[in-house]
Parts: C-alpha cells; structure tokens; sequence
C-alpha cells in the first residue's frame, strides 16, 4: 500500500463509527472508574476537576473524539448536502419483485406531490423525496459538539470569574471587581453602580432563602437583581449576588479624637459564626458574633431570628499579642473602652458577594448547545423519504427508503400515504 | 383548605397507585382487573395532578424542589403518560399495567422524604430551572418506557402482540426521544450553571451520572440508526443503561455531597 492509500486508510479509520463507539466506550469506562468513585467518596471537588480536565488519559480521550468527530462528520456532511441538492432518490432501486401500486403513475404523482413530495420525473419513472434536508441534521448536532469544544476551550482561556464584597451604600469599583481584563465600557458602567440595599428574605425564619437581592442604583434608575436572575451589563458579562453578610461600623476615638471609621464586611452570618478584622489606627484586632434579632431568653443571650431587627454584636478587641483588651455585647451606639481608646459600634449594615463573570466564549457555547439540540431534534423528527414508482410491463411498481428505518419502513409509510397500493 | 386538598388527593393517588398495581400483578388469574386496574390507573393521574396543581399553589412554584414533590411529579407522568396512551390507542390498552409498578415505587420512595411544601430556594427561582426539569421528566419517562419494554424482551414477552421489528421500532424510538429529553435537559443545564456559578460544568456526582446515562443512550442510539442493533442485543444494552438513568435522577435524594441536593435542612436561629 502507498503513502496515499495508506493516509486514506488512516482517515477512513479515523471517521468509522466503529472507532467512535471505541473512544466513547473508553471514555465512558474513565468516567466510570476513574471520576465516579472520588465524587462518591467525598474527595473535592477541586481534585476531580483536576483529573476531569487535566488528566493526560481524559485530555486524549477529548482529544480522540473530536478527531473522529470531525473525520466522522465533514465527508457525511459533504455527502449530505450533495444528495440534498439532487433530491431525488438514491437507495430506493428497480426491482422486478417490487409491489404493485394499483393507480396509474400520474395519480401517484399527484398523490406524492400534493403529500410535500418533490418529485422528479423520468420516462415512465417518477422519483420523489421528502425532507430531503433532514440527515443535514445529525451533521448539525456532531459540528455542533465540536463548536461546544471549542467555546469551551476559549472560555477557560478567557473567562472573567472576579467576587468582591460591597457593602450598603458603596460603589462596586470600591471593591475588586474592576480589573485589566474587563471591557473598559463594563469598568465604566461600574463606577456609576451603587449598592443600596441587600435584601435577604427566609422561609418562616428558617435557614432557606426565599430571596436574596441585591438593589443598586444607577444613573438615577433603580435595578435589582438575585443570584437567578443577574443584572446583564452587556450580552457576555453578568453580575449577581452569591451571598450577604453583615457589615459592623466601628469609629475608633482616642483623647476626644476620631481615628477610624470604618464599615468592616465580616463572616458573621449566620448567627454562631465569629470573625474578626484589623483596626489599622490601634494595631488591635477586632472580633465579632451577631446577634441580628437580640432577645434574653432563659438567662441566656439569643437570636429570634435572622433578620437584623434589633442587632447586637458579642465584641472582643485583642492587642497584638493576642490578650484580649476588652469583651462585650454592645447594641449600636454603645462602646467598648480600653488603654484610653474608645471602639464604638456606629450602626450593622449588610453587604453582598457579587461575582461579575464575563465570557468571550459565552456565545460560541450557546450556539453550539442551540446546534446540538436543533440538529438531534431535525434529525430525530424528520426522516427523508425517497420513493420510485414506475411502470413496466403494464403495472405500475414502487420502491421506498426511510432513512434510518430501512426498506421496509420505508415501502409502509408509503402504502400510509397513497391509497389502492397492493 | 387548599393544603388539605392536596393531602387528600395525594392519597388518592397513592391509594390508585396501589390498586392498579396490585390490579397488574393478578391480571394473569383474573381478567376483570384489566378493567380496574386501568380505571385506577386513570384515577392515580387525575388525583395526581390534583395534587400537583394544588400543592404548587401551597408552595408558590412548580412542584420541582426536593424528593418528595419529584417522586409525586415523577410518578404523575408516568402514569399520566400511561392512561393517555391506553386511552387514545386501543393497541396500547394495557400499557398502565407496566407503568403502575414504576408510579407506585416512586411513590412509596418520595414517603420517606419531607412532605411540607416550602418555596424555592434562591438559586431554583428561574424558568431556566422549570425548563431543565420538565425535559429531565420527559426524558425520564421515554427511557423508563425503554427499559420496561426492553426488560419484557428480555423476559420473552411481547407487549402489545407487537411484532420483534415493530417492538425494536419502538424502544429505538423511545431511546431517541430519551436521549433528546437527557441532551436538552444537560443542556439549559449547563447554561444555567454558568449563569450561577460561571461555570459550565462541574465534577460532580449528578452531572457525571447524567452524562454517563448520556453517553450510554447516545451510544444506543447509535447503534440502532446505523447497524440496525435489535433483538435481544438491543433490549440489553438499554436494561445496562438503567441503573446509570436511576442513579442520575435519584441519587440526590440520598447522597448529599452534591449541588443537586435539595431536601435542605430548615434550621432556625435558636
């Protein structure tokens, strides 16, 4: 064999479904002892990613796929559309065991045609076709996987994945969220975005969250937003709220003098949760546990619910070295004291995690999974039919192919469509 | 009021259920149950989308969110499916007596999770989620019609004195429609992901099982469409396939280390 024959070979086994069946009998086998049993037993998630994607046997099975894929599907595709532009029958033959149609050719014609077929006539032939477009389908849905390849590739080369926490009141380009790899027009329409309010909302003051939305303020208009239904800032970046937390205001005053003023976005929700956070102006660290809904229940100190109502903050402040300075539970306005320093609780605020995410890659996935679905749905719904009637010796005979479906199939929806066949 | 409606009709359902399923098991001795068992199943469908209806009005959405309400979804289209089949196609008269046994399984596993309507939790309030889990039933249901008839096959039983090609036509069929069901389904799944998460796929026990089920039925599909795969061969290889749709549907319902899990724990402040 020479080089050509050889490199024709190569390519014939490359696009063989048998080769397909293979790579994704393999790839299903990876998945199956090699991806499953770490996601069973717990292992994170992060680990599995790594083996998922990164994992050389996984990569060549990727890899595989698309190859064959692509060897499977252009020459099928090619092939399609030329029988397509043809539309006329190229499986259904003349056969002298063929049925008898008991109507005269013109009838058939008539019959097919006035059926959506597109008919073709010869001498004493008549070739007809329907859905002559629908194998193009199945070509469709297999570029269409290689197109979703592809976007992914450019989103994980591409894709902004930026979360900050903003607080009440604070601008979103005050947090981290403007970045280098952000169109200057979505840093722009950043800077006018202002955080009003964070509304969270729970199901009869359980941990299950009925609402959580974010309300800004933008060039005078008012949006509000959630984690399912993000705010759009142009048709391939988004942003939404993931999360809320509570926001302290601590004023820092030494000999009559404010220090610092700060709102501190903390880790304290829910309630139980402690955090703490650096007053720069002292060196201290600064703890807290809330109480967003205070009662005295039983001698003990609780939370009625949730919702920041009637807040208190269990406060500790701690020198460097770690001794605690002063600890308290302090309602806003109320101050904790110590070497002549005076940290007072000003007001709680909320603030929320934003996740802004922006991908060059977004479009190219949703054409694909468009494609993909599309594609199946024409291929799966439509069948091309291709039909032959002809007359010989006196009796009119006919012949059909379903596509997909074979001869036999293919001769019954016929015999469903024209009446008086025998 | 409402609530109480919804209890009642669920029990209703569940009581039809059993009845058609019990009606299944003993048409063999007694052919009087066809017609009782068929007339139960038709009941367990209207009293379940009673149920459905008037508990998504309870909980203010469609009756998506936790085992419970899926396992009721799950099984009211099953045997929806069943009565309008066996109603509309004389052929198909006695398809309830395979779907009643699937219903009353669901049922009797959506018992042991938490009944109390609550309301969707943030990240389940978009039509992207209502549209994921609709194909997700309509898949379901084509693949679990698969299977039926691939294990009747397999048993040496021919439903609906359907002829081998014209039994191998229809689980091609059914597999085709799954299949389309499972791709739409992963797919506004993934688009849905990404508007949460920024991501469009995570490793993670459901995603990886649905998409094994994917390649499984893909492969199947295949098969049938280009090398003609019938018979036994075909009944077989969908029967392998089902633990694979099972665990993809339900797992989440025991196995919590996943982002799929939604009988969440209500914990309250104090």
């Amino acid at each position: 064999m020479g080089i050509r024959g050889r490199v024709t070979a190569a390519y014939r086994l490359l696009g063989s479904r048998r080769l397909s069946f293979w790579i994704l009998g393999a790839g299903a086998a990876l998945l199956l002892v090699w991806i499953l049993p770490f996601e069973l037993t717990g292992q994170p998630e992060a680990t599995v990613e790594s083996i998922g994607s990164a994992w050389a046997p996984m990569r060549a099975v990727y890899g595989a796929v698309a190859v064959a894929t692509l060897a499977c599907t252009v020459p099928r595709l090619l092939r399609d559309l030329a029988r397509a532009r043809r539309w006329r029958s190229g499986r259904a033959r003349l056969s002298d065991d063929a049925p008898i149609l008991k109507v005269a050719l013109d009838e058939a014609e008539r019959e097919l045609s006035k059926a959506g077929y597109r008919t073709f006539q010869e001498p004493a032939t008549v070739r007809a076709v329907k859905n002559a477009f629908a194998p193009l389908g199945g070509s469709i849905a297999h570029l269409a996987l290689l197109a979703l390849a592809a976007g992914l590739l450019v989103n994980a080369a591409a894709v902004t994945n930026t979360t900050t926490r903003v607080t009440e009141g604070q601008v979103f380009t005050d947090g981290a969220l403007k970045g280098d790899s952000i169109d200057e027009a979505v840093n722009r329409r950043l800077e006018g975005i202002r955080l009003e309010r964070i509304t969270p909302g729970y199901f009869r003051d359980m941990l299950l969250f009925e609402r959580l939305d974010a309300t800004v303020l933008e060039s005078g208009r008012v949006n509000t937003f959630s984690l399912a239904q993000p705010m759009w800032l142009d048709p391939i970046t988004h942003l939404s709220v993931q999360d809320f937390g509570f926001a302290p205001r601590f004023r820092v005053d030494q000999r009559g003098r404010t220090i610092q003023d700060s709102t501190i976005a903390m880790s304290i929700f829910p309630p139980g949760s402690e955090d703490s956070a650096h007053l720069q102006s002292t060196g201290w660290t600064v703890s807290a546990v809330a109480y967003p809904d205070y009662a005295r229940r039983g001698g003990r100190d609780v939370t009625m619910s949730y919702n920041l109502r009637n807040p208190r903050l269990l406060v500790s402040l701690a020198d460097p070295s770690g001794e605690v300075l002063a600890r308290r539970l302090i309602a806003p306005g109320e101050s904790l004291a110590s070497r002549g320093t005076t940290v007072t609780l000003v007001g709680v605020s909320r603030y929320g995690t934003f996740r802004l995410t922006r991908s060059a890659g977004l479009p190219i996935i949703v054409l694909a999974l468009v494609g993909l679905v599309g594609g199946l749905t024409w291929r799966l719904l439509l069948r091309r039919h291709d039909v032959i009637v002809w007359q010989s010796g006196g009796v009119v005979r006919y012949d059909a192919w379903l596509d997909m479906e074979g001869r036999t199939a293919g001769r019954r929806a016929l015999e469903n469509l024209v009446q008086g066949v025998s | 009021m409402i609530g109480s409606i919804s209890q009642a009709a669920y029990a209703l359902t569940v009581a039809a259920a059993a009845i058609a399923c019990a009606a299944a098991l003993v048409t063999v001795v007694w052919r009087h149950a066809l017609t009782i068992g068929r007339f139960a199943n038709a009941i367990a469908a209207a009293s379940g989308l009673t149920a459905l209806v008037t508990r998504s009005i309870v909980s203010g959405h469609l009756p998506i969110f936790g085992t419970f309400e899926n396992t009721l979804t799950a099984a009211w289209a099953i045997m929806a499916t069943a009565a309008f089949f066996s109603w509309r196609f004389p052929v198909a008269r006695e398809v309830w007596r395979w779907a009643a046994p699937w219903a009353l399984a669901l049922l009797l596993f959506g018992t042991r999770f938490r009944a109390e309507p609550v309301p969707l939790t943030i990240s389940e309030q978009s039509l992207w989620v209502d549209a994921h889990v609709l194909f997700a039933w309509v898949a379901f249901v084509a693949l679990v019609g698969a299977s039926t008839l691939a294990i009747l096959r397999l048993a040496g039983r021919s439903p609906f004195a359907l002829a081998a090609e014209d039994a191998d036509d229809l689980l091609g069929r059914l597999v085709l429609l799954g299949f389309l069901g499972l791709t739409v389904m992963l797919a506004l799944g993934s688009l849905y992901l990404y508007v949460l998460f920024a991501v469009f796929w995570r490793w993670e026990v459901v995603e990886t099982l649905s998409l094994l089920a994917w390649l499984g039925y893909g492969m199947i599909a295949h098969a049938r469409l280009f090398y003609r795969m019938g018979g036994r061969r075909l009944a077989l290889a969908v029967v392998a396939v089902l633990p694979l749709l099972l665990l993809a549907f339900w797992i989440w319902s025991v196995f919590p280390g996943t982002f799929h899990f939604f009988d969440i724990p209500l914990v309250r402040s104090y």
